[in-house]
């Protein structure tokens, strides 16, 4: 070999072993580095759920809205249609509803169908509207001070959201309620106290318990859920089975586009739960934290759900719902024994998980 | 081609060939040495051109983004200014034939950099952000590890095209 292709190589190693000795420095001594092992276990009764349908859709499946007896209903990326298909996801059909404000709607909307209503909380307008599922008629709308984030109605004609409010003087978020007559009646600050960081590190979701009336916030940077009575009175509190018992999240930065401004964190995100559903008095909870006892390619082949039963707030076991054509769920409900998840790539599937 | 020596002996022709053949090989390594160094920095200055202007154009995002990066979060601020300096540092050194190796070496440097933290970011960290700019944010992780590799192999041939040249200039 000519000396200087050998004096060549033997540099270009150098400086690339120089690099990577950079780089690993930087990641073995970051706060940010995923352990090897996070210290809890996860057991997996049963049967592995079997997936028995799926939908793919033009317009993009976001989340489901809702269910009835013989429908299944699911949001899209545009707010004013929705997906109807039946519960083996066949003999689907779009419902198209006049959204007011659309551009604006579209930003961050939810919907939610609790038959025969359809409510749409298009959180950064920031309105929630009603309508009849059948005649497609709009019967009312309420209008909040400010944006909110988290949203849900609990009948009759009750809402609950967390979001900002004109009360608060400091850019963090509280717990609202109201009706679609009298609009927000009653706020609630001290349960989750608001910071100067736009309620992000405690951010989380918030649902309800059909069963008991109750409501279920579920933080999404720490292992803990809240349960609440309709006047977000604490009820009880419980853990989930990871150990990350605290946000690391920082907030501060904000980014101009014209008229718009952003916030967004400054620091990583640790997300422990990413995505939770209550039904049957069982939370249901996707956690990104790894147990001990999966593998790497296991973790990541599948997507974990933890199940903690909301009567005695102990954990009940897991399941493992796998990727479909590779994509990880972002949304799902639970109606009776189906497990309904839209995937990443706007595909949805129900899978049997019971009996 | 040499000529003036001939002879009409066969043996005679096979010596005064080879030389001659040798010399031929070697220009032609030569020449192909120097194609392969103008093509590579063409590409490396065009890729760090490309990469420090996005960076300087959207400064504020990118120190977010970095803010955002599991492994360089508490370095973000002297990076969001070092790195787009840097990267245009190298455009120019490449365009230059007397400093062009400096801008190889450099750029073997943080292109195993960009690669490693890829790869890292991939299989050790909790959460994936964007810090890139312009086309390849529309690419997925996976693709950018080989697009960097890619590069990284490029700036290791300019480095040797490079060394071959030097020493066919000095025989």
């Amino acid at each position: 070999m000519n000396h200087p292709i050998k004096n060549s190589l033997i540099r270009i190693f150098i400086t690339m072993a120089c690099a990577v000795t950079l780089v690993v420095s930087l990641a073995w001594y970051s706060d940010y580095r995923s352990p090897k092992l996070n210290g809890f276990t996860r057991h997996f009764p049963g049967t592995t759920p079997l997936l028995t349908h799926t939908l793919s859709s033009r317009y993009t499946i976001t989340a489901v809205a809702g269910f009835t007896a013989t429908s299944i209903y699911f949001q899209t990326l545009n707010p004013a249609l929705i997906l109807r298909a039946n519960h083996q996801l066949g003999d689907t059909s779009y419902i198209f509803l006049p959204v007011d404000s659309f551009y604006r709607t579209a930003t961050n909307f939810e919907y939610q169908i609790d038959s025969p209503n359809i409510y749409l909380f298009a959180r950064n307008v920031p309105a929630i509207y009603k309508w009849d599922l059948v005649s497609k008629k709009k019967i009312s709308q309420s209008y909040t001070s400010r944006i909110f984030t988290r949203s849900l109605v609990l009948e009759p004609n009750r809402f609950f959201l967390r979001g900002f409010d004109s009360s608060i003087k400091i850019p963090g978020q509280i717990f609202l309620k109201g009706s679609f007559q009298q609009g927000v009646t009653y706020r609630e600050s001290k349960l989750i106290p608001p910071h100067k960081d736009l309620g992000m590190p405690t951010d989380g979701i918030l649902l309800r318990d059909q069963n008991t009336d109750r409501l279920v916030y579920v933080f999404f940077y720490k292992n803990s859920y809240l349960v609440l009575d309709t006047n977000f009175n604490l009820s009880g509190q419980g853990e989930t089975i990871d150990p990350v018992d605290s946000a690391l999240l920082k907030v501060g930065g904000g980014i101009k586009e014209g008229k718009t401004f952003g916030y967004t964190n400054t620091s990583p995100k640790r997300i422990v739960n990413i995505e939770s559903c209550i039904s049957d008095g069982i939370l249901y909870n996707n956690s990104l934290i790894k147990a001990d006892n999966e593998s790497n390619h296991t973790f990541a082949s599948n997507n974990a759900i933890d199940m903690y039963d909301l009567k005695t707030y102990l954990y009940r076991g897991s399941l493992d719902i796998p990727l479909l054509n590779e994509a990880k769920i972002s949304r799902f409900k639970v109606f009776q024994h189906d497990l309904v998840a839209i995937f990443t790539d706007g595909t949805a599937g129900i899978f049997k998980i019971g009996e | 081609m040499d000529t003036k020596s001939s002879s009409i002996s066969s043996e005679g022709h096979l010596h005064q060939a080879k030389p001659y053949l040798q010399k031929q090989f070697h220009n032609f390594i030569l020449i192909k040495a120097i194609s392969k160094v103008d093509v590579t920095s063409i590409l490396i200055g065009v890729l760090f051109f490309y990469a420090s202007l996005n960076k300087f154009n959207a400064l504020r995002e990118f120190q977010l983004q970095l803010k955002q990066s599991p492994f360089i979060s508490q370095f973000a601020q002297p990076i969001s200014w070092i790195l787009p300096i840097l990267e245009f540092g190298i455009f120019i050194l490449v365009a230059f034939k007397s400093t062009r190796i400096i801008g190889f070496y450099l750029s073997l440097f943080l292109m195993t950099m960009f690669t490693a933290y890829i790869y890292a970011m991939l299989h050790f960290s909790y959460y994936i952000p964007c810090s890139c700019g312009g086309i390849i944010s529309q690419m997925g992780w996976h693709s950018h590890l080989l697009f960097n590799l890619f590069f990284v192999l490029i700036s290791g041939l300019g480095i040797i095209g490079h060394a071959l040249e030097t020493t066919q200039k000095y025989r």
